[in-house]
């Protein structure tokens, strides 16, 4: 059995690569509950990285500090190397609850950010054509949200986001209410477009399997109140296979890194 | 159901045996649903026959309202038939409806035909709901977006709000006299109220999320009010606006009681000093039936907003 002796990642400032999202002491309390201890990480340009950790780690909470949906309590995060601004960084958003907009149908849901960026309408027209075959949504165009199932309905919202063609897109869970089938088939889609685009992805999930599978990186978070346990790179050649001894050795080792009982 | 898998259209199934790792599943063990099927056909009525088969019929759901309708006009008309109430208490209703026909060419004897009593209140009741409207429901979106503005408004509202509408017609009669101006003000003031609550109340359930969904964007925040707050609120938009005309109407009536020269409260109260209860019953019939007229008029819009697909 091959075992993983990890690379040590942790100085950021010997990288060459650019720095898209840059975190400092980022601490985070909501009034006495300390959620994010003092972290500090960099996210490279182009990079995947997976966020796993214990459930109530802060993950979320993370990510709505990175947006500037929740008010740092000290340190900063820098986009770009300026304070985020979603006036004008482009940032796609994958929330881990449902998301889609009721009262918009599928087509109507997918345009959403297209047409909040005022986008010129054949522009959107053929960027939401271009996703509803992605993602499989042809067929469902004319239904309202309330009336698919639910991992269509997360279909419609990962829809929405990539057709934004972000520089920065956050996925929170996107794939736990898919089946196995679908959930393969959209990793790779989010590698491709990742890929294509040049996109930086911060990647939350639960799976460690599927962050092996999709990451340069995972970030292991510790219980809270939360550091980061540790950093794994992970250059497996793609496309990866889980039944490699590499991939096994990984998988093992990140459960044990994230292992907080 | 040929096929309604839309991940066929998709995924091959050799995404599965690329990556094993654990037993990957056959594609066709693997099934998307949608909820969009319909149910079936419930099983209406059985096979009976005869006058059982014919009786049943009777009962059915769409007879039994006009049933007891009926019921209702034939017990009506024999309470007066059989004097039991006296004829300067009740008429019965076959007087009520010769009395409608006649007063609709006759002004006799409160002064105006029945439909230009109809037309002078109706008229009132929408210019009062009509107003309340359109500053109610935009003041309560904005104190429910921007709370700065709610704490600003909230006291001098809370204070007004419980005073009962009819309570002010002595004030808008010493401010504004007996006429249009003075009624129309106390029906705006009555439909004013549900009107900015709902609106309120409704513009604060918005979904912190899909407020979250337009920001990341980069909406500004009244783009997100128009585009995700609004929408949010506009099934409670018309409640409000279902019981402000509600309150329109029933205010206009008791304004006309006590301070008009025609429309159909106007009208009853003559009826009353009259001593003529078909007077009265005929004008309280119009303003029953008026009223859910608006109602349904005011449904008619709402369904024409609010596709019954979006909502659960
Ligand atoms: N708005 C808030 N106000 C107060 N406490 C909050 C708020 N949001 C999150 N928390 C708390 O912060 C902690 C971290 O929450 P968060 O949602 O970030 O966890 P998570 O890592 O995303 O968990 P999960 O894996 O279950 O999604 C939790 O204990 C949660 O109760
Ligand atoms: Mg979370």
């Amino acid at each position: 059995m091959t075992t993983y002796n990890p690379k040590t990642v942790t100085d950021q400032s010997g990288s060459h690569d650019p720095v898209k999202v840059k975190v400092r002491h980022l601490t985070k309390a909501y009034d006495e509950l300390l959620v994010l201890n003092d972290i500090s990480f960099d996210i490279r340009k182009g990079e995947l990285l997976c966020i796993v950790g214990p459930t109530g780690c802060g993950k979320t909470t993370f990510l709505n500090c990175l947006t500037g949906f929740a008010p740092l309590t000290s340190g900063e995060i820098l986009i770009d190397n300026e304070p985020g601004n979603l006036f004008r960084h482009n940032i796609g958003f994958v929330f881990q609850e449902p998301s889609t907009i009721p009262w918009l149908k599928v087509w109507d849901n997918v345009a959403f950010g297209l047409k909040i960026k005022k986008l010129p309408p054949p522009e959107v027209i053929s960027r939401v054509e271009k996703m509803l075959d992605t993602v499989g949504l042809r067929r469902f165009v004319d239904y309202y949200p309330r009336e698919l199932s639910a991992s269509l309905e997360q279909r419609v919202a990962l829809a929405r986001e990539f057709a934004v063609k972000p520089d920065l897109l956050l996925m929170d869970e996107p794939y736990g209410q898919m089946d196995i089938k679908l959930r393969y088939y959209l990793e790779d889609e989010v590698r491709r477009i990742q890929m294509e685009e040049g996109t930086t992805v911060a990647f939350v999930t639960h799976n460690i399997e599927e962050a092996v599978y999709l990451a340069d990186r995972i970030l292991v978070l510790s219980q809270k109140p939360s550091t980061i346990n540790e950093e794994v790179a992970i250059d497996l050649p793609r496309p990866r296979r889980f039944d490699a001894p590499e991939f096994v050795a990984i998988r093992n080792h990140v459960t044990e890194a994230i292992k907080w009982w | 159901m040929s096929k309604t898998d839309p991940t066929s259209e998709v995924v091959g199934p050799e995404i599965l045996s690329q990556r094993m790792g654990r037993g990957s599943p056959s594609p066709s063990s693997i099934e998307l649903s949608t909820s969009a099927q319909l149910a079936p056909p419930k099983d209406r009525g059985g096979s009976k026959s005869g006058l059982l088969y014919f009786f049943h019929q009777f009962l059915r759901r769409e007879y039994l309202s006009i049933i007891s309708l009926i019921v209702f006009l034939l017990a009506w008309e024999g309470v007066c038939y059989f004097k039991i109430i006296g004829p300067y208490q009740l008429v019965p209703p076959t007087t009520v409806l010769k009395v409608f026909i006649l007063k609709l060419t006759q002004v006799n004897p409160d002064g105006a035909y029945l439909w230009a009593h109809a037309l002078s209140s109706l008229g009132l009741a929408l210019l009062g709901f009509l107003g309340a409207a359109l500053i109610g429901v935009p003041l309560g979106l904005f104190m429910g977006w921007y709370t700065r503005l709610n704490l600003v408004v909230r006291p001098i509202f809370d204070l007004i709000r419980p005073i009962p509408p009819i309570a002010w017609i002595p004030l808008a009669i010493l401010w504004l006299g007996i006429g249009v101006k003075a009624k129309a003000y106390i029906i705006f003031l009555a439909s004013f109220v549900p009107c900015v609550i709902n609106s309120f109340t409704g513009i604060r359930l918005t979904n912190p999320i899909l407020a979250r969904v337009a920001r990341v964007h980069g909406a500004s925040d009244f783009t997100v009010f128009l585009k995700i707050g609004l929408p949010s609120a506009i099934p409670m938009i018309f409640n409000g606006l279902r019981l402000s005309l509600n309150a329109a109407w029933t205010t206009l009536v008791a304004a006309e009681l006590v301070a008009a020269s025609q429309g159909l409260g106007f009208m009853i109260q003559m009826g009353r000093r009259l001593a003529r209860p078909d007077i009265v019953i005929v004008g309280m019939l119009t303003i029953g039936v008026l009223g859910a007229l608006l109602s349904w008029g005011l449904s008619k819009a709402e369904s024409h907003f609010v596709s019954s697909r979006r909502l659960t």
